[in-house]
């Protein structure tokens, strides 16, 4: 069985924001929400790293733990979804988040939370597939549609993977294996005639 | 007179009582309809389409 997940090459991430906007646009996303943000480490000095960061479908995933009305679900391939009929936007979910994935709408003037809103791996919700109620409340369903999260799929240097797991984890290890690392690194040895040490 | 007329209101509202209660049954099974169709199966939804197995391909560079 097939096993859902995103991963981000650090060293392919060029900070572009593409799978961000891309994601908003996919599934309409209202405003002050986002399903999905670059984070960038040590920025504008060497060693600068930059990964696209949103909900990782853990397979023991908190906020399934710790929701008070259990409105999440993961399904069989390992995708984590939630019901927003069921969700009371309590907030639990966002602390026990290492990601900060979950985010709110504010329902009123008075920073009331509205429905808890997070990356679905472009998977919908619980409503039926492709229905207009679904793509309401959680955005298009590609996967579905016999596709790939929208974010990845457009991603220019194919720096976010998503997909099944297995197939993921072998595309990388093809490229960290074919990039080396250090005085292993393709090139090295041209930037560095003298055989300087990493 | 004066006994059919009070007959007749309380006939009025016995049947107002019965039509309420059924408004409220109906509006209860609806509520139950809606529980029922965001019911998650939890089954998967991915499969590995020519679609799929392109974009495994243009990420293999």
């Amino acid at each position: 069985m097939a096993r859902m997940k995103f991963l981000c090459d650090a060293e392919r991430c060029i900070e572009c924001n593409a799978c961000v906007t891309a994601c908003k646009n996919e599934h309409e996303v209202p405003w002050g929400i986002n399903r999905r943000r670059v984070v960038t480490l040590s920025d504008g000095k060497p060693g600068e790293r930059s990964i696209s960061v949103a909900c990782m479908h853990c397979s023991d995933a908190p906020c399934m733990a710790v929701c008070p009305v259990d409105c999440f679900y993961q399904t069989s391939d390992g995708i984590v979804l939630h019901s927003k009929d069921l969700c009371i936007g309590c907030g639990y979910c966002f602390f026990a988040c290492p990601f900060g994935a979950p985010q709110y709408p504010q329902s009123g003037n008075f920073g009331s939370r509205g429905k808890m809103d997070k990356c679905t791996f472009c998977a919908g919700g619980p409503e039926e597939d492709n229905s207009a109620e679904e793509f309401q409340k959680y955005g298009r369903n590609r996967i579905a549609e016999g596709k790939l999260p929208i974010c990845a799929e457009m991603c220019a240097t194919k720096a976010l993977l998503a997909g099944d797991g297995d197939i993921v984890s072998n595309i990388y290890r093809e490229r960290v294996v074919g990039r080396g690392f250090g005085s292993g690194a393709w090139g090295w040895g041209r930037a560095y005639p003298g055989g300087a040490s990493n | 007179m004066s006994d059919k007329s009070t007959t007749d209101r309380r006939s009025f509202l016995k049947w107002a009582g019965f039509g309420a209660a059924g408004t409220v049954a109906a509006a209860a099974s609806t509520q139950t309809a809606v529980a029922e169709t965001v019911n998650p199966d939890g089954s998967a939804r991915y499969s590995e389409t020519d679609h799929v197995k392109k974009v495994y391909e243009l990420a293999r560079f």
